[in-house]
């Protein structure tokens, strides 16, 4: 081991999302002061502004400090973030691989969450070294002994002599500091050895390509190297590697065995450069990869399409540009009868599909109507054939069908003991399996239950959100395909089908929702010339039907000389509002009915 | 009539004077207004008339408001003579002038009347008190009779009436009601407006915060209905959206602003359309008295633009687009990429094609925004 090696520290945050880990990351920064308080931006780590403005973080990113240590030595401290949420466990698991060791926060007022315990597994699966640390101890409900108790009783670690720190404050950081340099092991590895690097993330850069983010695990990299990726087998120059310090990328001459930074070889989409991949040497390269690595499948799906028609264009390329950032995103053109064209979308869950219509919604100011998301069925057909499908419009008729498998997930719910009972109607209601349910302490208890993702992906957080007043967490894990009774309910309008609108539901929940989507349809299908007849139909059987009234007024009783110029403007905006409206068969539909439609609110 | 028209010019004059502001009017008026400002206001309009002497034959006069019948005889009389002098004013000018029933008599009527005033537009708007309290009318139904009378009296052989539909508490039958009394006092011209909920009224504001409830849409197109039956059975022809008259009564002034024809408008807020040209003066009065407010806005209709208000225009009129009018206007055919939209709506008994004119039928009219929206560039 080189003395270089024995002087880093490579180590991650986890925690529940609100525990306090950019807090604690923006406080390590400042003590290490390699940012100055003064340039201080709270949560520096975060650098998108979605992710400022929800607290959590949706990226993996990476800073290297420097770090005088109490025996007098300086240290390298490679701290790399991980995302907080469910929908990114692979990235966590990535990110995690590339480090030796692990800051475990846990929040003192609300002790070991659903999202603790499941990143406290991933790191321990990951064989690291786990620092347990009790945040925001100045907060007066704080209660560090219980915590203690709950990480060495719930997680299984011993936490007697963990560090409490209090993040905001600033309290006990250095103590925390100090115990990274102690507990966290240096890397270890072989810098004679083959290259083999890990790539945890990436990102786009208008001027250098794709800017890949490395661990070296062991041999080196430099510039003018000539590299090969080793799922692809794509090889690339490199063009420049270095350091990833806190207000960006700083050029080094090379990255060594047991370090952290960055390389970019003109590299074009991040796609080619897959999290959880191996780099290694075109020429003497390993001939083994790093372990673990697998291409991210997307759980969700649903249909995008721009508002305004002629947005299509611009709609893709803000696809295009977002998917250089975000591998797991995937797109690919599809036409709706009702909608126009647009495009399929997968994402890794509802959370990532709702992150990337925000930022399509504020980056690239694209209205959009998304359809409701779909899980991916598994079909069996007559005649021995399997289909995946993940767009109700694909979905055979029921005649050719012998059996619909849907993807069941371990769902684990941590709440409070008051919430229990409204939490396991919910999952009932959503059609979950209780498996069973443990108490953590006196007030909260952990629930597993088996449930069909396409009722997670049907509003569920918000129900679980607002059924516990917002102290429910949940964990879950894809399990496996089961035999379901499902059926694809359709919306007709004027006796045309809006395709759209189609969707695939259990049976037993099919009646309630067409019911309340045909009252949506009524409410926002303005009046046209003509009565509307809506039905929501199973096949050719129609459960459920609604009507929208003709129009009868629709005129401007005056208009003289000096009206014209108003009452023109009056009508040209209506002749706009006229051109957005989408044509289905002979019915005119705004996209902000189709919006209003397709808004999952079951809850409200 | 129509085509003497054409060549010439129609001329407006706006009086934004009023006893009090009716809760539903968004027009550009002011009561409470002293005698002092009434007369600088007179002033600064005469000089305005006399400033712009264009050297075309007046057609139509109109002079609204406002309510104009506030003024004196002698005031009404200055505009008169600045008009006069500065206009060729036509041996047929239909020369118009709005009233309300409370603040007219005999004698002042028959003063305008000497002045050249030909036609006298009466705001009746129902024959219910109740309904004329719902909407701020200074008038009850006994002082629109006496005013009517009064019209009579002087000499009116002119007369339009006003009424409106969709009045807070009205109902079908006193809708009937109020059209009755009108065709039993006989005017040769009748008004029917849907009452238009403009933004910024107390009526808006009222309706917005629930303290009053306006009729519901099916009741509202039921009265249109029934204006349009009732007047056409009693011998007025539905001319345009909201105007019924018997034969040779048709307002030649506002028919202008749907045929196109130029006109000059003068006094505060008041717009022209002029060689091409939308223009309007200030709605701030002491702007307008100080002379700086004339014409402040003003807006080229360019093609597109000519050929959108062509149709918004004329399809308000029951004899709509005439096909060799409209080629002559913009060189192609009225039905050239209209087709389709053309069909749906003749189909749907809105839009009807007879002797190569394009009009809205009756049904058409109430549902015109939409139509006229397809049918617009």
């Amino acid at each position: 081991m080189t003395e270089k090696q024995k002087h880093i520290r490579n180590f991650s945050i986890i925690a529940h999302i609100d525990h306090g880990k950019s807090t604690l990351a923006d406080r390590i920064l400042e003590k290490t002061r390699t940012v100055e308080s003064r340039d201080m931006e709270d949560q520096l780590l975060d650098n998108m502004d979605l992710e400022r403005e929800r607290g959590i973080t949706i990226k993996a990113r990476a800073v290297r400090l420097s770090y005088k240590a109490n025996d007098g030595e300086e240290y390298i401290f490679n701290l790399i973030d991980t995302p907080g949420h469910v929908d990114f466990g692979y990235e966590v698991s990535r990110s995690l691989k590339a480090c030796e060791g692990a800051i475990l926060v846990v929040d003192a007022t609300q002790g070991v969450e659903a999202q603790t315990l499941a990143n406290a597994y991933i790191a321990i699966d990951n064989d690291l070294e786990i620092l347990p640390v009790i945040n925001k101890i100045d907060l007066a409900s704080a209660d560090v002994e219980k915590t203690r108790s709950e990480i060495e009783d719930i997680i299984g670690i011993p936490a007697e002599d963990c560090p409490a720190v209090s993040a905001k404050s600033g309290t006990n950081i250095e103590g925390m500091l100090e115990r990274i340099v102690t507990d966290i092991p240096c890397p270890h590895g072989d810098e004679k050895a083959p290259l083999k690097a890990l790539i945890f993330d990436s990102h786009y850069d208008y001027y250098l390509g794709v800017v890949v983010y490395i661990r070296v695990f062991d041999g080196s990299v430099k510039p003018g190297d000539r590299i090969k990726l080793m799922s692809t087998g794509a090889v690339f120059d490199v063009v420049e590697v270095g350091y990833l310090e806190p207000f960006g990328l700083s050029k080094s001459d090379s990255l060594s065995c047991g370090e952290v930074g960055y390389i970019t070889a003109s590299i074009k989409t991040v796609g080619d450069t897959r999290v959880g991949d191996t780099i290694t040497t075109e020429e003497n390269g390993a001939t083994e990869p790093l372990p673990g690595f697998r291409k991210v499948q997307p759980m969700v799906y649903a249909g995008i399409y721009p508002a305004d028609g002629a947005k299509y264009g611009d709609l893709r390329d803000a696809l295009e540009k977002l998917q250089l950032n975000d591998a797991s995103l995937v797109y690919e053109p599809e036409t709706s009868i009702a909608l126009g064209f647009g495009f399929r979308c997968g994402f890794l869950g509802l959370l990532h599909m709702e992150i990337i219509e925000e930022r399509l919604e504020r980056e690239f100011n694209l209205e959009l109507i998304t359809t409701v998301p779909s899980v991916i069925y598994r079909v069996d057909l007559r005649g021995g054939e399997t289909r995946y499908i993940n767009n109700p419009s694909e979905y055979p008729s029921p005649d050719e069908i012998v059996t619909v498998y849907e993807p069941v997930v371990k769902a684990s719910i941590i709440t409070p003991s008051a919430y229990i009972g409204g939490i396991m109607d919910l999952c009932q209601e959503r059609r979950g399996v209780f498996k069973d349910m443990k108490y953590i302490d006196t007030e909260r208890a952990e629930l597993h239950y088996e449930l069909p993702l396409n009722e997670i992906v049907y509003d569920f957080f918000d129900a679980l959100k607002s059924r516990s007043k917002g102290y429910s967490s949940l964990d879950y894990d894809f399990d496996c395909y089961k035999p379901s009774k499902l059926v694809k309910l359709d919306f007709l309008l004027n006796g045309d089908q809006v395709d759209a609108l189609s969707f695939i539901v259990h049976e037993d929940k099919a009646y309630e929702r067409a019911r309340r989507i045909a009252e949506k349809l009524k409410e926002n299908i303005p009046r046209q010339l003509f009565e509307i007849p809506i039905q929501a139909a199973i096949g050719s059987k129609v459960i459920a039907r609604e009507t929208v009234r003709a129009m009868r007024k629709d005129v401007l009783a005056k208009c003289y000389g000096g009206d014209i110029t108003r009452k023109k403007k009056l009508l040209e905006k209506q002749k706009e509002g006229k051109k957005k409206m989408r044509r289905l068969g002979t019915v005119e539909v705004s996209p902000e009915a189709f919006m209003a439609v397709l808004k999952l609110d079951d809850e409200q | 009539m129509m085509n003497s028209d054409a060549n010439r010019i129609g001329v407006y004059i706006h009086i934004p004077f009023c006893v009090r502001k009716c809760l539903y009017c968004d027009f550009c008026s002011f009561d409470s207004v002293g005698y002092e400002l009434r007369e600088r206001y007179i002033r600064e309009l005469c000089r305005e008339i006399s400033s712009s002497g264009a050297g075309r034959e007046v057609g139509t006069v109109f002079i609204g408001g406002g309510t104009p019948s506030l003024l004196s005889v002698r005031e009404m009389s200055e505009i008169v003579s600045a008009l006069d002098r500065n206009f060729d004013l036509s041996d047929d000018c239909e020369f118009s002038v709005e009233v309300n029933p409370g603040t007219v008599d005999t004698e002042k009527i028959r003063g305008f009347l000497s002045l050249g005033i030909n036609r006298i537009s009466m705001g009746m708007q129902s024959a219910s008190d109740r309904e004329l309290k719902a909407i701020g009318r200074i008038h009850s139904n006994t002082d629109l009779l006496r005013a009517y009378s009064a019209l009579r009296d002087a000499g009116a052989k002119n007369v339009n009436l006003d009424c409106m539909y969709g009045i807070p508490g009205q109902t079908r039958d006193s809708f009937r009601a109020t059209l009755d009394e009108m065709l039993s006092l006989g005017p040769e011209h009748i008004s029917a407006y849907g009452l238009m909920l403009e933004e910024g009224t107390p009526l808006y504001r009222s309706v917005k915060n629930g303290s009053v409830s306006l009729p519901e849409e099916d009741e509202e197109c039921d009265m249109y209905r029934i204006a349009v039956e009732t007047l056409s059975d009693a011998g007025y022809e539905h001319y345009e959206i909201s105007n019924y008259a018997r034969t040779g009564y048709i307002c030649r002034h506002n028919y202008g602003y749907w045929n196109g024809t130029e006109y000059l408008g003068f006094g505060l807020a008041a717009s022209s359309f002029f060689s091409g040209v939308r223009y309007k003066n200030t709605e701030d009065i002491n702007l307008y008295i100080s002379g700086a407010g004339r014409r402040l806005e003003c807006e080229q209709i360019q093609s597109d633009e000519a050929e959108r208000e062509y149709i918004m225009l004329r399809l308000r009129t029951a004899a709509g687009i005439d096909q060799a009018d409209f080629a002559a206007h913009f060189g192609r055919h009225f039905a050239d990429g209209r087709e389709g939209v053309i069909a749906k709506y003749i189909s749907a008994g809105l839009l009807k094609e007879e002797s190569s004119r394009f009009f809205l039928t009756d049904a058409g009219m109430y549902l015109s925004n939409g139509i006229i929206c397809d049918l617009m560039p």
